[in-house]
This record gives structure tokens, sequence and C-alpha cells, in this order.
């Protein structure tokens, strides 16, 4: 089915790609547009620019956008697929200053989904600047994007560079703030980890205590109330907590022996001192899945262990 | 359609409310039926309309949101009972909204309810059979599920909707899915709130009443909603459980979230806005999620496929590389047993697959099983019970729901790849999940089963088929494990009840079985291991056996005819000509031969053409028909103006011409008809023979017909009360299914203002698939039938034919 002309002309001022309903990938995209009786519409060149871009013509894409006639596409879509045109080649200064053009020449009132383009111009600019060695500016960035859409993402990525900086209690306060508005998961283990990293120990034990009412799997909430407690001074429960973990993901991983439950029990076991019972099951996920980041985190940290003076989980 | 009451034009109307992302909202209040309160003051009374008429959200085993939109903004009122004309309870809202999205709550699980939807001053929809839902069963109960999946289907366009009336046909009325799980690109071409309501809402109108769907978005809503903000029309429209109120890890977002249906963890992720990373949100919560679920079955659907060479390649693009690289390592680390996907505009369905995450995909090391999954082929996929590690998944793209379809259908990890539109049906049972591939043309072009741990699956009859009574049918199963002996059982009654067929039979994978002479819509056969209970498996869906055929036009019969060389124009064979002055005889008609009964014109030269008519009065709608005729030398026949069947005659073969070829002297000749030509009451038979030439000697005629009517209708479902957490009085029907048609009653499809033409007639074959192959078929039912007869042809015309042959002439049936 065609797309009309008058909704392709509205479509490409808003910014948006415009596709048809085959919406195929940038390859097939390529070769449809290479096939069309020239001139090009603006929006077809876009198109096409972004093609060829994510297959690696970088040169390519910017015939086509020179090509694009004044007026036929809105100027900050063409500034960003410059600003990603030269991000992909490398030019991060050059890049850098094509997301502020996008930015600046961005017509919120005129999108459909103004906040949704400006917080992803933000977020692919915060991801240029964190290349570029730019923290500040990328968290700057990500702190604009959470305003706009207040999406776990942003807060996440954020608090992550806030950490990196060493500020965990701004990250902290970054983390509570989102973790308010979205409940997301992700963002209540990232703050329970800066909480039990800065000693905030009750506020740590209070996240575990709020996760484990909420359906979680209880182990991993259980090992981290047991490093609030730990921290607290109140061994005895820290001590009740990992053992009711293992006992608890035991359980678990016999009645779904899946590789997530057994990094689970890997993790307990590490908690209550039987490294070599945890590397056993660590590795042997890492033989069936080699690439699972979180699998090759907890090889690691157990390593980590191991080469390190014993520490246990009786810290 | 207008609400009662309110006086258009006597009241001052409410503003519109309706603007994109600031639509009044009703969402996230929950009042309990048992309050049966109305709450607030109502809005004043205006010329309200429908907009989008009532659709079912976030349905758990005791809730359901029901949502609808309105042109102007009015309150909230919806009406619940056990029965169309017992709505006892009631559920209001006072805020004045054009989006209306009603929460009710303290549901029994797995009960029928009815409801309606209005405002304070009148109903909008329902009160009807037409208007009702069914809970789901208790989450960890092993229900029978069965959902629809569908993707990429929003053109609107005529491919979109012979695919959904593909599936309404080949469910029929009894075992419609329960809930309907849409993989995204549903609203074509930027998913707008008027694309919305014309190409989702519309075509799935009389589906949405009755079926919860369940979305995730695709890059077309894409266009126009956010996922980071939950704004946009594609959010706007459904109602998500974000906090896991379905069962399941509350995800904080209506972009991503889980819920459980009977023993499934269902997974729902946006892969198109949502970061994607390993460690980002959605990948952080689904890891959670599928860690923590105790479901026997994990299956995780979202927009872009992982494995793909259709209209995308997922080699190529990014969105389906991360998908890929970073989700499948986490979900397959959880035991996830099938993941569903849209996007690329294909059927293709993958082997049992484990661990393939690099880029560009390869096969080796990574096929689990390169069987081809059918029960009656290679046999089912097996895996551990519960959630095992490194036992594969079961990829399904299912992106061919009516947007063009294309590609290179040639990815390595997939077993079938079809460039076809359609959609597929999921049924599960306890250990059993099997998935077949609806296509547009009503052919199932695939299926596969999965069973973890010991298992049986029926292979036939599976649903759908027509059996005759006294007919040898062979009921086929595949076992998993060691089963040395099984019972074999039938139900009448769509699995009410189950009587023996029979037991302690040795357990070889099929056996013969002669079809009572029980006619009900809803048989089903169950096969169960004679030493474990627990280990049994009945046919998905309902089969038919039929009432013992009956001959409404014996040999012999009396028959008008025409003989005098008269040409009778081109309508002489349509019913509403006027028969009563042509002579009639019995048969055999001719002459030549001295076997006739009524000897008819010899003339010098031949005649080239004699006509015929017969009347036949039917009490029913037909499940089949078949004719035998005796001729010499051509024959044609037509049932109402259609032609069903011709030898040796042209279609269009003028009064003058003779036979194409010279048969046999009283040649026989067998054929089915199709049930669609006929209509209940008057149905006129037409017949011509034709001489060979001028000099032929001799001309036959005599015609018997058979056929098989529908059975009467079956009895309502039992009506057992509110059960568990039906409080406050509101009893639900806990009997019954999850089709579409009433609970219970004449079954139809539920098309009430629409009559949708359903094609899809073919026969099964017996590849081990137990997966259609084209047949002939016939087109459009047309008005001569009712919209319950409708239904039931659509349904029943999958029939598989026992021991009858097609015509050899496709039927024309315009």
């Amino acid at each position: 089915m065609r797309t009309g002309r008058a909704l392709g002309l509205v479509v490409a001022l808003l910014g948006l790609p415009v596709e048809g309903h085959a919406h195929p990938g940038a390859r097939a995209t390529e070769r449809r547009l290479d096939q069309q009786p020239s001139p090009l519409r603006g929006a077809d060149r876009l198109a096409r620019a972004e093609a060829r871009r994510e297959l690696g013509d970088g040169l390519g894409a910017e015939e086509d956008l020179a090509a694009i006639a004044p007026g036929d596409v809105d100027p900050a879509r063409i500034a960003l697929e410059r600003a990603r045109i030269a991000a992909a080649r490398g030019d991060l200064d050059d890049a850098e200053a094509r997301f502020g053009t996008a930015l600046a020449l961005a017509r919120p009132e005129g999108a459909i989904a103004p906040s949704r383009w400006v917080a992803q111009v933000l977020a692919e600019r915060a991801t240029l600047r964190t290349r570029s060695g730019d923290g500040e500016g990328a968290r700057s960035d990500w702190d604009a994007a959470f305003a706009v859409s207040a999406s776990a993402d942003a807060a996440l990525a954020r608090g992550r560079l806030d950490e990196d900086a060493g500020d965990r209690v701004q990250a902290a306060a970054g983390y509570r703030e989102a973790l308010g508005i979205t409940g997301s998961i992700a963002l209540r283990r990232a703050l329970v980890r800066v909480e039990l990293a800065r000693g905030a120990w009750e506020s740590a034990r209070q996240l575990a205590d709020e996760a484990m009412a909420s359906g979680t799997f209880d182990v991993e909430w259980q090992l981290l109330r047991a490093a609030a407690h730990e921290g607290a001074a109140r061994p005895g429960e820290a001590e009740r907590d990992r053992r009711a973990a293992l006992v608890e993901a035991e359980r678990a991983f016999s009645a779904k022996p899946t590789d997530l439950r057994r990094l689970a029990l890997a993790r307990a076991l590490l908690a209550n001192g039987r490294e070599r019972e945890a590397r056993a099951a660590i590795e042997a996920v890492l033989r069936a899945r080699p690439t699972l980041a979180e699998a090759k985190a907890l090889d690691a940290e157990a390593r980590t262990r191991a080469e390190g003076p014993r520490s246990g989980g009786r810290r | 359609m207008r609400r009662r009451g309110g006086g258009a034009g006597s009241v001052a109307v409410p503003a519109r409310a309706r603007s994109l992302g600031t639509v009044p909202m009703a969402r996230g209040i929950s009042l309990g039926i048992s309050l049966g309160v109305v709450l607030g003051t109502a809005s004043p009374a205006a010329a309200q309309q429908l907009e989008r008429h009532p659709y079912l959200q976030r349905m758990g085993s005791q809730e359901v949101t029901v949502v609808w939109t309105t042109d102007v903004a009015t309150d909230s009122v919806v009406h619940v009972g056990a029965a169309p004309d017992q709505l006892t309870e009631t559920v209001s809202l006072a805020t004045a909204t054009t989006q209306h999205e009603v929460r009710v709550t303290g549901l029994a699980p797995g009960a029928t309810y009815f409801y309606d939807v209005g405002s304070s001053a009148g109903r909008l929809a329902g009160g009807d059979a037409l208007h009702t839902f069914r809970t789901a069963p208790t989450p960890g109960t092993r229900a029978k599920l069965r959902a629809w999946v569908v993707g990429d289907s929003g053109t609107g366009n005529a491919d979109q909707l012979a695919v959904r009336d593909a599936m309404l046909a080949h469910v029929g009325a009894f075992d419609g899915p329960h809930l309907f799980l849409h993989v995204g690109d549903m609203a074509y071409t930027t998913g707008t709130t008027t694309e919305f309501t014309d190409r989702f809402f519309l075509p799935y109108r009389d589906i949405l009443r009755r079926v919860p769907t369940f979305p995730v978005i695709g890059n077309h809503e894409g266009a126009s909603s956010d996922s980071a903000s939950q704004t946009g029309p594609y959010y706007t429209a459904y109602v998500t459980p974000r906090s896991g109120e379905l069962g399941g890890l509350a995800s904080g977002t209506e972009a991503y979230y889980s819920f459980d249906w009977g023993n499934v963890h269902f997974l729902a992720l946006d892969s198109h806005e949502s970061s994607r990373a390993t460690d980002g949100p959605m990948l952080t919560w689904a890891r959670d999620d599928a860690l923590a679920t105790n479901q026997d079955w994990i299956v995780a659907f979202w927009h872009h496929p992982p494995y793909t060479k259709g209209t995308h390649d997922s080699d190529d693009e990014s969105q389906l590389i991360e998908m890929r690289e970073n989700a499948l390592p986490i979900l397959e680390a959880a035991g996830v047993d099938l993941v569903l996907a849209g996007h690329s505009h294909i059927y293709e369905r993958s082997f049992l697959v484990d661990g393939a995450y690099d880029t560009p995909t390869t096969a080796p090391g990574h096929v689990v099983d390169a069987g081809d999954g059918r029960p009656l082929g290679t046999g089912p996929y097996r895996k551990s019970p519960g959630q095992v590690a490194n036992e594969g998944a079961v990829y399904v793209v299912a992106g061919h729901g009516g947007a063009g379809v294309g590609g290179d259908a040639d990815h390595p990890l997939m077993f079938v790849s079809e460039v076809d539109f359609g959609s597929c049906l999921l049924d599960v049972q306890g250990n059993r999940l099997a998935m077949l591939n609806v296509r547009a043309d009503g052919v199932v072009s695939d299926r596969f089963t999965l069973v973890k741990g010991t298992g049986l699956v029926v292979g036939s009859p599976d649903g759908g088929e027509i059996l005759a009574p006294g007919s040898e049918v062979a009921i086929r199963w595949a076992t998993v494990g060691d089963v040395p002996t099984v019972d074999l059982e039938l139900s009448l009654d769509g699995g009410a009840s189950f009587s023996a067929i029979a037991t302690g039979l040795a357990n070889d994978g099929e056996h013969g079985w002669t079809v009572p002479a029980s006619p009900t819509y809803r048989g089903l056969v169950r096969v169960r291991s004679a030493t474990d209970a627990g280990v049994a498996d009945e046919s998905n869906a309902s089969f038919v056996i039929a009432a013992a055929p009956v001959e409404v036009v014996p040999w012999g019969s009396v028959w008008k005819y025409q003989d005098q060389d008269v040409d009778p124009g081109a309508t002489w064979m349509q019913p509403a000509v006027d028969d009563a002055a042509w002579p009639e005889g019995p048969a055999e008609l001719g002459y030549g031969e001295d076997d006739e009964a009524t000897t008819l014109l010899d003339a010098e030269p031949n005649v080239p053409t004699v006509y015929f008519r017969h009347h036949v009065d039917l009490s029913a709608p037909l499940l089949a028909a078949s004719m035998d005729t005796l001729f010499d030398d051509g024959v044609a026949v037509w049932i109402n103006g259609t032609r069903v069947f011709g030898r040796n005659v042209s279609e269009d073969a003028a009064h003058a011409d003779f036979a194409t070829s010279a048969s046999e002297d009283d040649e026989l000749a067998s054929a089915s008809i199709p049930t669609e030509a006929f209509v209940v009451g008057d149905n006129v038979i037409a017949a011509l023979v034709k001489q060979a030439d001028g000099s032929s000697s001799d001309v036959s005629f005599d015609l018997r017909l058979e056929v098989v009517l529908q059975p009467p209708d079956p009895p309502p479902a039992t009506s057992s009360g509110a059960g568990a957490g039906g409080a406050g009085g509101a009893s639900a029907t806990t009997g019954g299914d999850g089709g579409l048609g009433p609970p219970g009653g004449v079954p139809t499809l539920g098309l009430s203002g629409d009559i949708y033409a359903v094609d899809g007639l073919s026969e099964r074959g017996e590849d081990g698939c137990g997966c259609d192959v084209p047949g002939s078929r016939s087109r459009g039912l047309g008005g001569a039938l009712g919209v319950a007869s409708l239904a039931l042809a659509a349904a029943w015309s999958r029939r598989r034919h026992q021991g009858q042959e097609r015509a050899t002439d496709a039927p024309k049936i315009s």
C-alpha cells in the first residue's frame, strides 16, 4: 500500500521515517529507492541516507542529504542524520555540533511526539558524549532526557554516570526519584547497590524488603538484605538471610533447573563461602551460554574472591 | 448506534475531550463488583455514540477492564452478570471521558460473564449474548488455553480480513481463542488514533468484545506513541498489566509486562523503543520476571524477530540483532519455550533451537531437534518438565497478518518458511504446547508440538472434522516417553464428560474407531495413559459427529423435464423459473436402452439437450452432500442456479451443442457437492444431458442425492453459580467454552451487523503434519444462508470427507 503523498510530506516534516507497510530493512530500502525514478522525494532521500549510513556508506548518505531540496524535510531531521553519520565515521566533534543543531532546530510544536524526538536526540548525544569522555555533558543530556520523558532508561544511564563520577549520593537520589515514578526493578537494583556501597544500610534493607513483597525471586534480595544487615552490624540476621537464601536457591533450582536459577544458586553458594561449588555452577552455565553477561560477571566476581583474601559470605 | 434517552439536540453536548496524549482517563480505579454501587453523579446526557465498540483488556482470573470510546465525554457504566438479562452488578466511574476504561474485579476464575457498557443515561452496547467473556483460569491451573497470534495486520485491507476470517472459520463456533496476542504493527501507517479505530478496533470488533487483547508495540505504532512516557494512541488504547496484577513481576510500564494464564507465563517486550541493552530496565525486569515464574511454560512475544529472512533480515538490522544478542541469552537461560514476533511479513517457524546468538546466525550446534515437531511426523519436540536449561525454544515469526508478504524465506534455523498471509493458533494443554498456522485461504500449513516430560498428543481427530456415524476413523496420537498402554475416551459435550472408547490398548499410536450414532458439535477424543491418569491429551478443538446421511433424492425420483428441442434460455436452471408446465416422470429418463421409466423424445436428428428440474425441501443446513448420477452422454448439474458438477459438458455449452465426448451406456459418476449451494427450504436441482452427436441412439438420466443435516443445537451450558470470589451475587456460567459463539447457544460467530465472506475449503493431508493441503475451494456464501449457518458452513468447510470423492469440476459458486 502506498503512503499518500500528503501524508508522506507531513510525516517527513515531522521528522519521522516514511515507511511503507513492508518497511524493509536497510539493504532492501536502499535497493528499492535506487530503483525509483528520479528525482526522489526528500523523504525518500532521507530514508536512503539512513539506510546507507546503516550499511556503512557514509559518503553516499551525505550525498543524499545534500540533494534534498530546501523545505522538503524538517532541517532538524537532516541535522540529526548528519550527526549520526559523523558519529558513525568517528568524527565526534562534528557529531556533537550537529546534534546541537538538531536540538536547536527541533520544532516540538510540529512533531507528533515532540518529547520523544527530543529525548531520543538527547539520548544519542549523551551516548556520543560518553564516547568522547564528556561525562558531565552526557549526564546533563540524560538529565534533560529524563525531564522530558521520565523513562527508566534515562534515569539508569544518568545514575550510572553519577556512580562513575563517584557521586553516590546524587546517584541514589536520582534512582530513588525515578523508582518512585516508574517502579522499575532495574532502578531498585541500582539503588540498593548504591545504598550498600555508600553504607545506607537501612535504606538498602527496606528496598530489599519491598522487593520481596512484590513477587520477585527472593534469593537475590535475601542476599542483598544480608549484606545490609552485615553492614549494619547485625551478623546474626545476615547469617540467617544468607542461609535462607541458599535453602531457597537450592529448592528453586531443584524445582526448575534453569541457567538463571543455577546462577542464583551460585550466588548463594558464594555468599555462604562455598566458592568451589559456586564456580562449578557458574562454569556449567558458561559452557552452555558463554556470552551470558550475568554469568560472566559472576564468574569474574568469583575469581576475584578466589584470588583475593578469603572473604566468604561472612564479612 | 444511538443510546436510549438523552434527546439528541436537546442537551448541551460536552466538548470533544479527545486530544492526543491528553485524553481524560478513567484508568487505574479498581472497584469490586461486589460493591454494586454507582459512584458519583452522571454527566449530562448527550447524543453519545460509540467510536470503538467495547473491548477487553487486562483480563485475569478475577478481573477484566472493559474499554470503549465515545464521541462525547460522559460517565462510564458497566453492568455484569451471569446472563444477558441478569446483569446484576454495576461498576461506574463518574469522570466524564471519551476513553472509558472500567476495571471490574471480584470475578470468579474460568467463569463466563455477560456485560453491557454505557453511561448513566443508558446502554450503548451489550446486554446480549454476543457481549460476553470468560475469565482466565486460576494461575497454575492446567486448563486448556487457545491464543490467537497475529502480527503486522493493520492495513484494513482485504488480506487482513481474510486472515481474520480464516481463523474464525477454523475455530468454528465453540473453540475460539481465549486471548489475542498481537505482536505489533496493528495500525498502519503511523499508528494514529484514526488508524487504530479503522484498522484494528473495527475489523476485530466482534472478536475484541469477547477475547482480551494483549499487545506489544510495533514500529508503526511507535511512529506516534512514546514508550518512555507511555503516551500516544497505542498507550491510550491499551491497558496492560504493569503492576503484576495478572501474575508476574511488576514492570512499572505498559510498554512491557507479563501475565499468567493457566499454567503459561507470558512475557511481552517492547523491542521498538525501550532500551534493549542487557543491563537496561526492560531486560533487567525480564530477567527477574522470568527467573521468578514457576509456571510450566514461558511464552515471550515482541515485535522485532530475532531470526528472520522475510521482509526483514535479522542479520542486518539493529533492533533484531539486539533482541537476539541481548534478550535471547537471558530468556533461554530462564527456560523460555516459545518466542513469537512479527515485523517481517512472512510465516517462519524454527526447529527446536538453543544458543544461536551470533551475527550472522548459523545453525550448526544450535539445533536441538532437527525434526518437524509434528505429532504425526517425526514427533513432538521434547523438553524436560518445567523450565530446564539448554533444551531449546521454538521461534515463530507471525508477521503475515495483512501487510504485503515477501522475503527470501531461507533462514537456516527455520523448519518452515511460507510467504503467504495467515495467523497462528497457540494451544496449551498441561504439559503439551502446540501451534498451527492458519493461512488466509483456510489451509493449515504447519503445526508443531512441544511436550515436557512424558506425554501423549492427539493427532487426529483434532478439531474441525466431520465424522459420519458408522464410519471407521483412525484415532491417532503421538507418545513421548514410556506409556505402554492407553485408554481412549470420547466426549460429546466439549469435555464436560467422557465415556470410554477402549481401555488398556497397547500403545501403538493408532486405533480404528467406529463413529457412534450420537450427533454432536462438541466431540473430543482423549487419550490417557492406562497407568497414569495425569498423562493425557485431548483434541485441541471440537469435531462433529453428523447425523446419519439422508437420501433426499433417491434413484427413480420424479423429475420435470423439457425434451422438445426448445432452448429454454440462459436462466432455465434458476430457482425462480416456473416449471409448473413442464411434463414430469420418474427416472430413469431417456430412450434407446429399454430400461427407462420415462421415455423422452427420440427425434431425428437427435435433440442435442434435454433439461430436468427437481425440488427438494431441506429442514436444516447441511454438513455434507453427495450426488450420484447416471447419464449418457454428457451431464451438468446445478443447485439453486449454481453449477456444481459437469461431465462432457463445457461450461458455456449452448442448447444446440453436443457433449464434448461420448460416455459409456448408463455411465455413473459420483461427487460431493458444496453445502454452500443449498438453502434451508426449497431447493431446485437442475440438470441437463447432452447427446454425443446427431446420430447417437440413446440418452439416459437419473440422479441420487444424499445429504447430512446439521445436528440439532447443543444443549445450553450449565450455570453453576458464582464460584470462588464471585461475591455480591454476580454468578457466572462456569461451564461452556472459549468459543466465539454465545456459550451454550446457537453457534454463531457473533458477526452482528456484518456478514463477512468466508473462504476456505480444503482437505487434510496425511503427511504427518495433520495440516491441510490445498483442495478445490468455494467462495462467498452470499445472503442465502443465515448468520448461524454461515458460521457453521465456514467452520465445517474444512471437513474431511470419509470415502467421498470431490467433484472433478471445481464448484462455480458466485
